[in-house]
């Protein structure tokens, strides 16, 4: 789904962001991206949602060589590309469901199948009683989930999460860890930028190391996830084909 | 369609998102078109008044008293050759030029009484032709007839002609001059407008873009913005033009009427109001494409 060939990042002036990395991620694969800050993480997330273009190296992300899109295409690459933020990145001036809805109508999709969408995200996250509700007034771990609602709007087959718990406190941490799981569940490729070591132990799954720019440790050993406190099939399913059908039946 | 319903809609709630400032685009963009229509319809009147009276103009060649009636046919042949196919060459003698002055004198017809001769001289009046043409072929036809023997004068108010000719000129080239800066000042205040309106909404399109938003997709709602404000802005400044016109018409033909001692209509400048609200768009249209082009370049 993702692979990195050689991919280097520079800026003017200081040392290489990301400096020769090569990697391959598989289609419904669970990683995390750890390191310090300043690591790499976060530029590595930028250039597959082509925020960023590498200075060197090439990138393919389902089988497309992002250098070679145009602004148009790269639109079209990243409606199958779900983004989280640590800062949650929703619009202040807009409702809780009109923040989820945005991802929709940017597609095109039509008001009833957007309004349907909206209200079966929101409430797969215990939040339906909040689609009317300034984004402002919700708890840190509200808004996180309201974004995530929004990465997984257009059923996504990437989803990347850039320090997603960086804001909360460990108990809303795992919740959030749980929604990107059971989106990880249903087939979604999922990268997690994240430097909560604890986070890492808890939900044991392929960890790739960055330090200064460089891979130095991909641990590929194969996931062992206590389901029973996070487990990834609870009964909440947000994006889920069935469940929506379901909510609309 | 939906999707321009959609866009319309987002640009409506854009605008009323920063309604102060859309407002003021608005009245810019209204002031701006009002001074340019109330100038370019004035000039057009004038222009338009001046062609009207041009189709009306006639050259005078007055005869001498002593000649023949063999020159004044030379006369006629030679000024209607040098005047055009099209023109009318009368032949004024001098009892019926006392009897024109008499009835356009009317109720002061008296005044001619005590004349014990008739002192207006006999004329060849020319009417069409290339006094159409403007005040240098009217100069040309005069001085070709005052070559003839038997004229000793030939007038067609040279003066009022040029001056006013000249008036309009300057008055167009005034008008073009500032009514070319006023429209620039409104594109860039409608295109400072959409600026603001870019950087308010500066977070809403990186996360439109970050879903996967087009271009055109965020483009659309604020080119569709500036195309409002320049449609309000020329709506209030045409209800504003109407208004004076409507108000200001009977005047002006009254004024004009008493200054040039004739009836004078004047209609509404139609083709400039006409052409103010599909101008106003696109005005607003040009000042919103500047701003987002730049901003989206960035």
């Amino acid at each position: 789904m993702i692979r990195l060939f050689n991919v280097t990042k520079e800026y003017p002036g200081s040392r290489p962001a990301l400096l020769d990395v090569s990697l391959h991620v598989p289609k419904g694969q669970f990683v995390f991206l750890t390191g310090s800050s300043g690591a790499g993480k976060t530029t590595l997330l930028k250039t597959i949602f082509c925020a960023e273009r590498p200075t060197k190296g090439q990138i393919l992300v389902g089988g497309r060589n992002t250098a070679r899109l145009d602004r148009n295409r790269i639109a079209l690459l990243r409606r199958e590309v779900g983004v989280v933020f640590q800062d949650f990145k929703l619009i202040s001036s807009r409702t809780v469901g009109e923040n989820v809805a945005f991802a929709l109508e940017v597609v095109g999709a039509g008001r009833r199948t957007i309004n349907k969408r909206v209200y079966f995200l929101l409430k797969s996250v215990g939040l339906e009683d909040k689609i009317s509700a300034d984004p402002r007034t919700l708890s840190g771990g509200e808004q996180q989930r309201v974004a995530v609602c929004r990465a997984l709007a257009n059923h996504p087959k990437v989803l990347l999460a850039d320090e997603p718990t960086g804001n909360l406190d460990s108990e809303r941490s795992v919740e959030i860890m749980e929604l990107l799981h059971e989106a990880n569940a249903r087939g979604t490729t999922v990268m997690v930028a994240t430097h909560d070591t604890e986070l890492v132990e808890r939900f044991r799954r392929r960890v790739i190391h960055l330090d200064r720019g460089r891979v130095i440790e991909d641990d590929e050993s194969p996931a062992i996830f206590s389901g029973e406190e996070a487990g990834p099939h609870s009964d909440g399913d947000p994006g889920g084909e069935e469940g929506e059908e379901a909510a609309e039946a | 369609m939906s999707r321009l319903v959609y866009f319309v809609g987002r640009a409506l709630r854009g605008m009323r998102q920063a309604l102060f400032i859309n407002v003021v685009a608005v009245l810019t963009m209204a002031i701006a078109l009002f001074v340019v229509s109330v100038f370019a319809g004035a000039v057009g009147q004038m222009q338009s008044l001046l062609d009207a009276w041009g189709q009306d103009i006639v050259v005078a060649i007055y005869l001498d008293d002593d000649a023949s009636a063999e020159d004044v046919h030379r006369i006629k042949k030679a000024v209607a050759f040098a005047a055009g196919e099209d023109s009318r060459v009368e032949h004024i003698a001098r009892d019926e030029a006392l009897e024109r002055l008499r009835n356009s004198l009317g109720e002061d017809a008296g005044i001619l009484e005590g004349l014990d001769r008739n002192p207006l001289p006999a004329s060849v009046e020319v009417r069409g032709g290339v006094t159409k043409e403007g005040p240098e072929a009217l100069q040309n036809l005069a001085e070709l007839a005052m070559e003839l023997p038997g004229v000793t004068e030939a007038d067609y108010g040279r003066e009022w002609v040029s001056r006013l000719e000249g008036l309009i000129t300057l008055g167009s080239m005034a008008g073009f001059l500032v009514g070319g800066l006023i429209l620039l000042a409104a594109v860039v205040t409608v295109s400072n407008t959409i600026r603001l309106a870019l950087f308010a909404r500066k977070d809403e399109i990186e996360i439109m873009k970050l879903c996967g938003a087009t271009d055109s997709f965020v483009r659309a709602p604020f080119l569709i913005e500036g195309g409002i404000q320049g449609t309000l802005g020329a709506t209030v400044a045409l209800l504003s033009s109407l208004l004076l016109w409507l108000l200001l018409l009977p005047r002006i033909e009254q004024g004009l009427t008493d200054a040039f001692a004739m009836q004078v209509e004047v209609g509404m400048p139609a083709g400039v109001l006409v052409l103010l609200v599909p101008g106003g768009a696109l005005l607003g249209l040009a000042g919103a494409a500047l701003s987002v082009g730049r901003f989206l370049r960035v």
